[in-house]
């Protein structure tokens, strides 16, 4: 087992670029959550040259939408979903300083390319596991558009929430690293 | 829809009871792992643990399939039969 990176947020430049492609990352402090509904604003608003409802400079946006919390705990079931949605709402979002993401699945060349310029990383969390990563959330508040509902901007704090650094702001990509290596005739 | 949905709460390991249809199961498997696709996409041997297969008759004219599979990542494919 490799051993696991604590990160803590927000991230700046430095600590970006030294997270390489295959790194296991304990991520540590505040995070957004947000999906297509809120991307959809926010890359509306930054179209429009507008105040965003969340500074975005070295933050950390999970792509997920949590299930209500049960009674005594911060947050209900919270998993990724799939992150080529997000694809082109994304570019403008790292040129305002955004510097990591968490999903799952492919991005885009043109995400990539904006990750490598504004130097930025992309984590996978694991898919089918929202019950037990919510463990890991602490705490849960809605800060924008709530009338999105599940799709609202949430802000959580994390404690060694796990993920793996699929692309890193080199361009280096698992997915199009790994497979082949396993890929049989 | 429904049949491809029963047939995906089928115990792993047990093969359809039609030969025809064991044999096409057994075959997707391995070449599904022979991607290399492996867990979250970040390769590995085991891509697929099982394929289950159910057939019910239809007019000779209509032949819907429908697939079960994984998440939204893996939802969006096109291929001529």
């Amino acid at each position: 087992m490799k051993e696991e990176i604590k990160i803590t947020t927000p991230l700046d430049e430095e600590r970006v670029i030294q997270l390489k492609a295959g790194d296991f990352v304990n991520i540590t402090g505040y995070i957004y959550a947000a999906r297509d509904a809120a991307h959809k604003r926010i890359f509306e608003l930054i179209k429009k040259g507008q105040k965003l409802p969340i500074e975005l400079k070295g933050q950390i946006i999970f792509y997920a939408g949590p299930t209500p919390a049960k009674s005594g705990y911060p947050c209900g079931s919270v998993g990724p979903t799939t992150s080529y949605r997000m694809d082109l709402y994304t570019p403008p979002m790292l040129d305002r300083g955004l510097k990591g993401m968490i999903g799952k699945g492919y991005r885009s060349g043109e995400v990539i390319e904006s990750m490598k310029k504004n130097k930025a990383v992309y984590f996978g969390a694991v898919g089918g596991a929202a019950a037990l990563i919510a463990r890991r959330f602490k705490k849960s508040e809605v800060i924008a558009y709530e009338d999105l509902g599940a799709e609202a901007i949430y802000q959580f704090y994390v404690e060694d929430f796990p993920a793996i650094v699929v692309i890193d702001s080199a361009g280096n990509n698992l997915y199009g690293i790994e497979p082949p290596k396993y890929k049989k005739q | 829809m429904v049949i491809a949905k029963k047939a995906i709460i089928r115990k792993i390991g047990q093969f359809n009871k039609n030969p025809k249809y064991a044999t096409l199961e057994k075959e997707i498997l391995t070449k599904i792992n022979n991607l290399g696709i492996g867990p979250a996409g970040l390769g590995g041997n085991i891509t697929s643990l099982a394929v289950h297969i159910d057939y019910l008759p239809t007019h000779i004219a209509g032949m819907p399939v429908a697939v079960n599979v994984c998440c939204h990542a893996d939802r969006h494919a096109e291929g001529i039969l």
